[in-house]
């Protein structure tokens, strides 16, 4: 199930607006340090021709140039929120995270290597990103637009059910778009920017309603709740209920749209590079750099099998492997480690693309990891990210499965 | 990983088995060293005939078997890869071979869908009673692996 599906029934809806217009996820990541609801915040920050994620203390210091949800992605912050909730520190910190990023959140939560309770999660609607190195075009607009101002909004209203093409590989075949998480989900999809921010969370959530109250009571903020389950109501009351409706029906819309760009890839994918013979030239190009499992916020080992000594060998080694089939590509093992990383994340996988983006010849893993590790998946029926309570498939077992028995 | 840290030509391994009998599959086999090993053990002791295709590497448990170890041989032209654990509800470890169940179905679906036959990993329970059981278990993958021919990676130098 979609965090989409479940919006309408069983949570709150608030929509808010600034003065200046567009201001709110500042204000609301202010708001969750401001209140001490949370003791930290990850901020992208523009400098020169990207962002640089951020940990901020102090709300003052989120200003013009803190860009929440840019259309530029240089890491998948999970990896970095990893690295800060390895050990968690007492209080929570804020992130602004898109569906990708939740997800891997809460794979690596599931390794250990991360701690969602250690994260207020603020889910963010994402149409797609450009990787690292990438986001100049994107970020050089005269205005500074964050996600919730118009220049911003206009691009999202532009994606219709004919599809917007994402920004990479990854995100062109994304089917979770849709902001996620178990707190607050700003919704941007869908609804004008006039209109103000949708933010929604689950009914119960108290934190969510402190931290909206503290925005609330934010200067040149504007709140207008709509209360759990009212879809249809009057006046400003139906504006936040009317508003996630319409973001529900424009992320059907996006969703429907790449599902059809998801099958077409991944079927092509399938024909063209399903068998060892299309890997291998595939993989030609392969340096053996490891950027992709740098990239990866699941590769979860803290040193790499393949970046120890255990494949450096003796000369006469090399030569004896060569000899035996009178070739031997260098460097070594590139197309094991590929069929390792599979075997070891490839049921973690959320499709976030940054192997892709991190890879120097343009190696097209974001399909090669969607389609082999998502048949894989159907062994267990698991979708990465779907729940934090479900377990990985490979550290839980049935006594009755598979074979021998 | 006996066979395959004997490189040179001298020593018996992989280079010196594939290159004697091109046409004889060559498995490797990592056994529990509570069961399946001790199982080879006693089909030897008690000189029950089996074919000699089968290099094996002693492992303290079959959930200690990464699923790089089962890749390696398999890139390096190895025709099979056998793992051999505790029956279940006997892994001294509680939960090591269903763990290791899971993961060869992993390595399975991958080999399956880049075009290698999934039968050429197999995975049994086997105690260290059962010498028996072990012979005819290479025997039946000897035969299987013969049927399938070559290990077609085995000449790709790409690999
Ligand atoms: S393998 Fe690639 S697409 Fe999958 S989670 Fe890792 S970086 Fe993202
Ligand atoms: S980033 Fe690209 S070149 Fe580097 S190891 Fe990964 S696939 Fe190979
Ligand atoms: S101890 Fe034998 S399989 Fe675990």
């Amino acid at each position: 199930m979609s965090a989409a599906t479940a919006v309408a029934t069983d949570r709150r809806s608030w929509l808010v607006k600034t003065a200046p217009q567009g201001d709110v996820l500042r204000a609301l990541v202010r708001a969750a340090l401001a209140s001490g609801l949370a003791a930290g915040a990850v901020v992208p920050r523009r400098r020169s021709a990207t962002i640089v994620p951020t940990l901020v203390r102090d709300p003052a210091q989120i200003g013009g140039d803190s860009f929440f949800g840019a259309p530029i992605m240089p890491h998948n912050l999970a990896n970095l929120l990893g690295e800060l909730t390895f050990r968690p520190a007492s209080g929570k910190i804020a992130a602004v995270l898109r569906s990708c990023e939740y997800r891997a959140l809460v794979e690596l939560t599931k390794l250990k290597q991360a701690s969602l309770d250690a994260v207020m999660v603020i889910g963010i609607d994402c149409l797609g990103a450009a990787g690292p190195g990438k986001g100049a075009g994107v970020n050089a607009q005269q205005q500074p637009a964050g996600p919730d101002q118009a220049a911003w909004r206009a691009r999202l209203a532009a994606a219709d059910a004919a599809g917007q093409p994402g920004e990479r590989s990854a995100c062109a075949i994304c089917l979770e778009p849709a902001g996620m998480g178990p707190g607050i989900v700003a919704g941007l999809v869908g609804v004008p920017a006039a209109d103000g921010l949708l933010l929604t969370a689950p009914a119960g959530d108290e934190e969510a309603a402190k931290l909206v109250a503290a925005l609330g009571d934010m200067e040149g903020v504007q709140v207008t709740a709509s209360p759990a389950g009212s879809g249809a109501g009057s006046g400003a009351v139906a504006g936040a209920g009317a508003a996630a409706a319409a973001r529900e029906q424009a992320l059907a819309a996006v969703i429907s749209a790449r599902e059809a760009a998801r099958a077409a890839v991944l079927g092509k994918w399938r024909a063209e590079e399903g068998n060892f013979a299309a890997l291998a030239e595939t993989l030609a190009a392969c340096t053996g750099c490891l950027n992709c499992r740098r990239a990866c916020p699941l590769c979860y080992c803290r040193e790499c099998t393949f970046e120890t000594a255990l494949f450096d060998h003796e000369g006469q080694r090399y030569l004896s492997r060569a000899g035996r089939r009178g070739a031997l590509r260098l460097p070594t093992e590139v197309m094991l480690y590929h069929l390792t990383r599979l075997a070891h994340v490839g049921l973690s996988c959320v499709s976030c693309g940054m192997c892709e983006s991190y890879c120097p010849s343009d190696i097209p893993l974001t399909a090669m990891f969607a389609a082999l590790g998502g048949e894989a998946r159907k062994l267990f029926d698991y979708q990465p990210g779907r729940s934090p309570d479900e377990p990985l498939p490979l550290a839980t077992f049935r006594e009755e499965e598979l074979a021998p028995r | 990983m006996s066979a395959l840290t004997s490189p040179s030509p001298e020593q018996p391994g992989i280079a010196a088995a594939v290159a004697a009998a091109p046409h004889e599959p060559l498995i490797i086999a990592f056994l529990c060293n509570w069961c399946t090993y001790t199982g080879a053990d006693l089909a030897g002791t008690s000189r029950i005939q089996y074919p000699p295709n089968v290099r094996v590497v002693r492992v303290m448990c079959s959930g200690a078997v990464d699923p790089l170890y089962i890749l390696r041989p398999l890139l390096e032209g190895a025709d099979g890869v056998l793992i051999g654990g505790c029956h279940s509800g006997d892994c001294h470890y509680v939960s090591g071979n269903y763990k290791a169940r899971r993961r060869v179905a992993v390595v399975q679906s991958y080999l399956a869908q880049l075009g290698l036959e999934p039968e050429r990993v197999w995975f049994r329970f086997i105690s260290a009673s059962e010498g028996r059981l072990f012979a005819e278990t290479v025997t039946t993958m000897t035969e299987t692996l013969a049927r399938l021919g070559p290990n077609p990676l085995a000449r790709e130098w790409t690999a």
